[in-house]
């Protein structure tokens, strides 16, 4: 009798075993097949247009503007096929800026980029709130401000005379809708877009590079549907839930930004004469394991950072440091569009990095340790150098807070998919930040108070 | 030598048995043997062809089924795991009351579930309803992992979302289609309507009521399918979106059954029934044509209540008191079942041994405990005595 009750539950706690590892294991297959057949039926259109756009240009001979135009017609009809008739928005845009910047042009010679700017951001604002539907809008938001940063870049440049002369409508606009980083970025700047098109190469390494970061983007794909969202239980502390919610999201970003680099490589930009690539969009191990915040934002979107740093940030500089932080968060925030959500996440990473930033200055001055929030360059002149213990120790304390920030930051980006879809509202930032009692804020002030008295 | 004799004799068996002696019980319910098969009184191990081969596994299924099983390879271990899957999640849903879903040994000739089945009540519809669930979403997992050769993720079908087009077309976006392997389910419905409901014709009001819960068990696993999507694009925009379909875990299926056997409705035939046959092809009036099949409906007992509805069950006739042996049903009592002497509801003391009394017993139990998760996907346990009071029904 009692040999039966013990072989019963044993029979039973073995059954419900089995099945838990099965049912994980099924999920992932389950998730990740459509996923990858999905993201394959994406980055499809984008590696036919560009290698399409690449192989014309490297087997016939073609005028400067041909070549342009070729880029010009491909680019618009891969946005077609991939946003469908919303690519119209993009159009309008650039045509309504190049007009603008030509009418500029004929009246001043050097607030155009100031104006430009401040059009082409109104008028991202105007299609977020008042033209287009909240879903609409979330679909091609990323397509407009890539456009609006090509706009914006080339309007400063111009005000800097970086250019021979006036640019035409077809350099323009097959500058502005280049299949190569219409869609998903990244954001090179005018003078690069050129130089790549001249670039000549024909070797077997380019297929090769491409099937890399296609690997790659789709590793990353179903890192984020399928395998970050399960691996730390709904059960455990809501810190752990909001690092996985958060990872999920990092995770798709660089998702997004290896298939970047994978239009960009297939139609042979940011490749070398002998086929090397160049081209870095992010670089997840520096934040996954984090230095600093200051390091995140850096690497998070390396051009993006490039142009905010070299168009705005330069830009604005005579008008002082502060000044110049400042305008520079909010030109990124603003070409995001006007999203609490966005502004909110935005303005905190600029607030703690500027915290953090001269937090560790401090710190490094008073403790003579090599911790600032960017390493140093050479040799540091500090007492104890990167690899002495007491270093170690306290710039993995810092990690760790970063790594503690980014969760809180980053868990707003995690929610079901209407809202994925049609945008975040307030409530929905607010309630993710109260769930973690507004820690990192807290935390902020407190360093902040710190660095003050100290 | 031994095997296509024993084959013979047990499909004869059947023949004779669907043929007359039980003309209340529909017909197609043989093949929940096929749970049993491959279990360890079994010596082969599950695999497809084995499988197949095993005589005791051909005894149970009809020709039609055993065609079904030749021409979808890979079909039958999933069958196979459907139905042991439901046996479970039954025994679960109803590990606690007089009725616990007990299985008999299936061979020659005799039904999983017993005489039970026999009767058209309640327990008999839910059997019906998790059998033919399980089969579905079995089906329509192996399906997504590839092990059945005709069942290939059917990428045609990506443009069909209907769900979908019509709030896109208003929202003047590009109707957006989702891919990947949607049409598993698809398959697994269709597949469970053929191989489950063969020899259910429809025509008797038993084999209506055995049809109607069939397709219960089906549309359960069908509606609570989940969709899931999550978008990618620049910060957090939705430039990409991608989605997949998950399957129910079996668990809420058993457990949306077990809610639908309790709220069962009991039915009758519809006065109305005749109009069927009059509207179908008046040359062949025995015979109810395939689509009209599942075209029916079950009027409830009481006219008060509200028909049924595709996801509910129905049965005719009330259960047998299930505490005291009955060879004739072949319900087994509630003597020697274990129960809870502090709970008022159907595993208390009082409900399951039927007001008999029952015995105290302490035990010895050996059981897992401090269980710890390892990654990945490893639970250590240590094992403890512990001791244990167990009531047992006189």
């Amino acid at each position: 009798m009692i040999g039966m009750y013990d072989t019963y539950e044993e029979a039973m706690d073995m059954e419900e075993d089995d099945q838990y590892t099965e049912s994980t294991w099924t999920y992932i297959f389950m998730c990740g097949e459509p996923t990858i057949y999905e993201g394959l039926r994406f980055a499809k259109d984008l590696i036919i247009a560009n290698i399409l756009l690449r192989l014309i240009i490297q087997s016939v001979v073609l005028p400067h503007n041909v070549r342009h135009s070729l880029s010009l017609v491909i680019g618009s009809f891969l946005l077609y096929y991939s946003i469908g008739p919303a690519f119209i928005w993009t159009v309008g845009l650039a045509t309504g800026a190049y007009i603008l910047i030509i009418l500029l042009s004929c009246i001043m010679k050097k607030f155009r980029g100031l104006i430009t700017s401040l059009s082409v951001i109104a008028f991202l604002l105007a299609c977020e709130v008042y033209v287009l539907n909240p879903k609409m809008w979330q679909q091609i938001r990323g397509v407009q401000m890539i456009a609006a940063m090509k706009i914006i870049s080339v309007a400063i440049e111009l005000d800097r005379d970086l250019y021979k002369c006036m640019l035409n409508p077809v350099e323009f606009g097959g500058y502005v809708l280049c299949p190569a980083n219409c869609i998903l970025g990244p954001w090179i700047s005018f003078h690069t877009y050129n130089q790549y098109l001249e670039v000549k190469f024909l070797s077997k390494r380019w297929f090769k590079i491409i099937f890399i970061n296609l690997f790659i983007s789709m590793l990353f794909l179903v890192l984020s549907n399928c395998v970050v969202p399960w691996y730390i239980d709904e059960e455990t502390t809501k810190w752990l839930v909001a690092y996985r919610d958060a990872q999920a999201f990092r995770m798709s970003h660089y998702f997004v930004s290896s298939l970047s680099v994978v239009s960009m490589i297939s139609a042979g930009f940011g490749l070398t004469n002998d086929c090397h690539s160049e081209l870095h969009v992010t670089k997840p191990i520096f934040i996954e394991l984090p230095r600093s915040l200051v390091q995140v934002v850096i690497y998070w979107n390396m051009p993006m950072h490039q142009w905010l740093k070299n168009y705005v940030f330069k830009t604005c500089q005579v008008y002082g440091q502060f000044t110049a932080i400042l305008v520079t968060y909010a030109v990124s925030s603003l070409l995001h569009g006007l999203n609490f959500q966005l502004s909110a996440v935005l303005l905190s990473i600029g607030t703690f990095s500027y915290v953090e930033y001269n937090f560790r200055s401090k710190v490094a001055l008073a403790l003579e340790v090599c911790c600032l929030a960017n390493p140093c360059v050479k040799q540091c002149d500090h007492k104890y150098k990167k690899n002495s213990v007491l270093t170690i120790f306290i710039n993995a304390l810092f990690s760790l807070i970063t790594v503690i920030h980014l969760a809180y930051l980053g868990v707003m980006f995690e929610a079901s998919f209407s809202v994925q879809e049609s945008g975040y509202s307030f409530y929905h930032t607010i309630s993710k930040w109260e769930n973690l009692n507004y820690f990192s804020h807290g935390f902020v002030a407190f360093m902040y108070i710190i660095y003050i008295m100290m | 030598m031994k095997c296509p004799w024993l084959f013979v004799f047990t499909v004869l068996c059947m023949r004779c048995e669907a043929g007359g002696n039980k003309p209340r019980r529909g017909r197609g319910s043989m093949w929940w043997g096929i749970a049993k098969a491959g279990e360890p009184n079994n010596l082969s191990p599950i695999s497809p062809g084995v499988l197949y081969m095993d005589p005791a596994v051909h005894a149970t299924l009809r020709r039609k089924q055993r065609r079904l099983a030749r021409e979808n390879p890979g079909v039958l271990a999933a069958v196979a795991k459907g139905a042991s899957m439901a046996v479970t999640e039954c025994q679960h849903q109803f590990k606690y009351r007089r009725w616990n879903c007990s299985t008999r040994n299936f061979l020659r000739g005799k039904n999983l579930f017993g005489k039970i089945v026999d009767r058209g009540c309640r327990e008999t519809a839910f059997i019906y309803a998790i059998t033919s669930a399980g089969v579905t979403h079995a089906v329509a997992r192996a399906c997504a992992e590839g092990s059945i050769e005709s069942c290939t993720c059917d990428y045609s079908h990506v443009d069909r979302a209907p769900h979908r087009s019509r709030a896109a077309a208003a929202a003047n976006v590009r109707v957006w289609k989702w891919g990947g392997c949607s049409d598993n389910i698809g398959f697994g419905f269709r597949f469970s309507r053929e191989f489950v409901d063969t020899g259910e014709r429809g025509k008797t009001l038993r084999e209506k009521m055995n049809l109607h819960n069939n397709e219960a068990g089906r549309a359960h696993v069908q509606t609570e399918m989940r969709q899931e999507c999550k978008c990618h694009g620049m910060s957090g925009s939705c430039t990409v979106k991608t989605c997949w379909m998950r399957l129910p875990s079996f668990r809420s299926v058993g457990d949306a059954l077990k809610d639908r056997f309790d709220g069962a409705s009991r039915v009758m035939m519809p006065n109305t029934d005749l109009e069927v046959p009059a509207q179908s092809n008046d040359a062949v009036p025995h015979r109810v044509p395939r689509k009209d099949r599942y075209k029916f409906k079950l009027r409830p007992h009481n006219p008060d209540h509200k028909y049924p509805g595709n996801k509910d069950l129905v049965y005719l006739e009330s259960s047998p008191g299930f505490c005291e042996k009955n060879p004739r049903l072949g319900i087994p009592g509630t003597h020697g079942r274990a129960c809870n002497d502090t709970s008022i509801g159907v595993d208390g003391c009082d409900l399951m041994c039927c007001g008999r009394g029952y015995k105290t017993e302490t035990i010895f139990v050996v059981e897992r405990c401090n269980c710890t998760f390892h990654w990945c996907c490893e639970v250590k346990c240590k094992t403890c005595r512990t001791e244990k009071v167990v009531h047992t029904c006189l």
